[in-house]
């Protein structure tokens, strides 16, 4: 019967477009699950090199809508440029680091991620093989949200040295 | 915040000898800590008090008249005894005033201390919180503002200064707040 081949192949047809969906699914859940473990190893983090002058005036656009920098101490400085921002992918546990324009390196380290999905993360900023400025420090950090390490001399300047990880 | 403000820092900001950029690190840091508000208004009033004692004991003397017995006495010595050869050579009058009040200050400073302590009771507390100078008045003022609840941020855990000095606080935001290390550099820059 022309009709019942007919049904019965669209039933074959149903059941290999089912197949192939499930085994789709299944695939991506695999990836899915694959990329999540490998975001939760690692944080991405992002380091903000700024030079704060106390003469002259002019703030560089992309550092406007950090609300930190218009208040006390960094309104002291009316003229602030943004030199360079390193966005680096860091393992919990690894560290990484952020030559400043100043000859110091900055030593970033992702420690771990809390259970309110923040992280703990130390900075040191030392000459090469010294301990000469910010032998560590360690904060508690909300995705995404800076900290500042400020202070260091540089070209007339200071530098203002802001880091967020999400 | 794991770091207190070290002495030698708050005393260098009372007597104005910070950078205007650190006076205003430091004076953040005030506003945020009630510990560091009341280590500088100790500081304020025992100032006070010494100010005040040392005041008191300048109006007290009399120094013409106790220069011309000085004079009196030298002259009196060199009648007695004309063979010593007592003089008079610079600074006798300077060092004998000294002597002389160097008691009377330290009793005095020791008496500003007393009271201090006695003032700074628990029935004082408006006296402790009134402010003497701007810097305080903003501290306080900060103090009174209602802490609105954190709900994002970052906060020092802990921070090693190795042999710089350093200050830590925070900038609050809205209720986020953003922590900020000052540390003095106080190497030439690398070319």
């Amino acid at each position: 019967m022309i009709a019942g081949r007919s049904v019965f192949g669209r039933r074959r047809w149903l059941g290999a477009t089912l197949l192939l969906g499930a085994l789709g699914l299944a695939v991506q859940g695999v990836g899915s699950q694959a990329r999540a473990e490998d975001a939760a190893k690692t944080a991405s983090a992002q380091v903000t090199l700024i030079l704060g002058h106390t003469d002259g005036t002019g703030v560089s656009p992309e550092l406007e809508k950090i609300e930190a920098l218009k208040k006390a101490p960094f309104d002291a400085f009316p003229r602030k440029a943004l030199l360079k921002k390193v966005d680096l992918t860091i393992g919990i546990g690894s560290s990484q680091e952020v030559e400043l324009p100043n000859g110091r390196k900055l030593k970033l380290s992702v420690l771990e991620r809390n259970a309110a999905g923040g992280y703990r993360v130390s900075i040191s900023i030392n000459k090469p093989g010294q301990q000469d400025y910010l032998p560590v420090m360690t904060v508690v950090a909300a995705p995404g949200d800076p900290f500042f390490v400020a202070g260091q001399k540089h070209e007339g300047g200071t530098l203002i040295v802001g880091v967020s990880v999400r | 915040m794991s770091t207190e403000l070290d002495d030698e820092t708050l005393q260098r900001f009372y007597d104005g000898d910070l950078s205007p950029v650190e006076e205003r690190v430091v004076q953040a840091r005030i506003e945020r800590e009630p510990a560091a508000q009341r280590r500088l208004q100790e500081l304020e009033r025992l100032s006070a008090w010494i100010q005040v004692s040392a005041d008191e004991v300048g109006a007290g003397l009399d120094s013409d008249a106790m220069f011309a017995a000085i004079e009196r006495q030298i002259a009196a010595d060199e009648k007695a005894n004309p063979g010593r050869g007592l003089r008079v050579v610079a600074g006798a009058w300077a060092s004998s005033q000294r002597r002389v009040l160097w008691p009377l200050v330290a009793v005095a400073a020791a008496a500003a201390v007393a009271m201090l302590t006695l003032s700074s009771g628990p029935g004082d507390e408006a006296a402790r919180n009134a402010p003497k100078r701007e810097k305080t008045r903003v501290a306080a003022h900060t103090q009174e503002a209602p802490a609105r609840p954190r709900v994002h941020g970052t906060r020092v855990e802990r921070v090693d200064f190795g042999n710089s000095t350093g200050t830590v606080f925070e900038i609050d935001s809205e209720g986020v707040a953003t922590a900020v290390v000052w540390i003095a550099d106080d190497e030439e820059e690398t070319p």
